[in-house]
């Protein structure tokens, strides 16, 4: 699960030598930051008041704007509840962007960005004003490959070979979770730290072996998906970079009298 | 629900997209290198638009997922109106590809 909590680490070094402090969380309007998901923060100065804001992206495909509006007691910048300056998706525009089955490999449909967006604040057209640029993550799907009988009859006993298996195999994964974390002396279900996360991996591919028929079933698991991958609408992943421009106050105004 | 689709029909008829911070942005568009979009690697597109090669031109850097690579798009166009060639260099340290964990 990636959560999407902001964090601070204030830089306890120089400008030349950087050495970070403990990270705090980052609250707006008196409650912690949590967005859908995949924050990758900005500190910047959108308004042009001279104090550095923070902007954020989403799992969901929105932008946050948290107004710095002064410091705290401990030079801390107050946010302002956030503002989402571009929406999000919803779970089920979520759900039907992935089932869309109209095959559009290249994305020309798509005109909006996708999902865990990460944003960054830049003038793009030197007219002055900080406009904003947002990196996506979105899937396409390609055409529907043609099934003969005997295709599909090899997708569907795939397809159920996989349910018949996926029982034994999240056994599995329980008792490597549960024998990893005894080597590492974790509790059952605490948060592993960061240095835990790097041993488990070190670890992980040594203690599968321990757990019987692990192996062979991973290695089962990955020929099904390789074979089902060819029976499938295949699926591409995209990474575009789309511009914001922001408009300028009086064209802003025109704007909003012309409608 | 019904709000949502509102919203939805509302941003959709208007050529400029309004919000509560009282930004008004155009109708996004995808950033080109040469004749198509930039793309990168198993997406997860993080941009940054700044001067890498101190030309006074700032380019774009685009972090992507693949490989955990960042690709350097040097900007041919103007300060108005940025350009981009399809090549892009791989940000690079003095021991070679300079790339972060991914996956």
């Amino acid at each position: 699960m990636i959560e999407g909590d902001v964090f601070f680490a204030p830089n306890l070094g120089g400008e030349s030598v950087l050495a970070f402090g403990k990270a705090q969380r980052i609250t707006a309007d008196g409650a912690e930051i949590r967005v859908g998901g995949d924050a990758g923060p900005l500190a910047v100065d959108w308004d042009g008041d001279g104090r550095a804001d923070l902007l954020t992206g989403d799992g969901m495909g929105a932008v946050w704007y948290y107004r710095n509006t002064g410091r705290d007691d401990k030079g801390l910048p107050i946010l302002a509840k956030g503002v989402e300056i571009i929406p999000g998706f919803t779970r089920e525009e979520q759900m039907a962007a992935y089932q869309d089955g109209e095959a559009d490999p290249e994305g020309h449909r798509i005109k909006r960005p996708g999902f865990r967006t990460k944003v960054h604040a830049a003038d793009w057209n030197g007219d002055g004003r900080l406009d904003l640029l947002v990196g996506d993550f979105q899937s396409t799907s390609g055409a529907a490959p043609e099934l003969t009988d005997e295709m599909r009859a090899e997708r569907d006993r795939l397809t159920a070979r996989q349910q018949e298996l996926m029982p034994r195999y999240s056994e599995c994964w329980k008792k490597l979770d549960q024998l990893l974390r005894a080597r590492l002396g974790v509790e059952p279900n605490a948060q592993l730290t960061d240095e835990q996360q790097k041993k488990w991996g070190e670890l992980y591919s040594e203690v599968m072996k321990e757990v019987e028929g692990f192996e062979a079933l991973q290695t089962e698991f990955e020929e099904i998906w390789q074979e089902l991958a060819k029976l499938q609408v295949p699926r591409f992943n995209h990474g575009w970079v789309w511009v914001y421009l922001r408009q300028l106050p009086e064209t802003a105004a025109g704007e909003e009298s012309g409608r | 629900m019904l709000f949502q689709t509102v919203i939805l029909a509302a941003t959709c008829a208007a050529s400029a997209l309004a919000n509560d911070s009282g930004d008004v942005f155009d109708r996004p568009f995808r950033v080109s290198a040469g004749e198509r979009w930039i793309d990168v690697d198993i997406g997860h597109a993080a941009p940054l638009f700044i001067d890498w090669d101190g030309d006074g031109l700032r380019d774009l850097l685009v972090g992507q997922f693949g490989e955990g690579k960042l690709r350097i798009y040097r900007n041919v166009g103007t300060a108005s109106r940025p350009k981009f060639n399809e090549d892009f260099a791989l940000f690079q340290t003095r021991k070679g590809l300079g790339s972060i964990p991914s996956g």
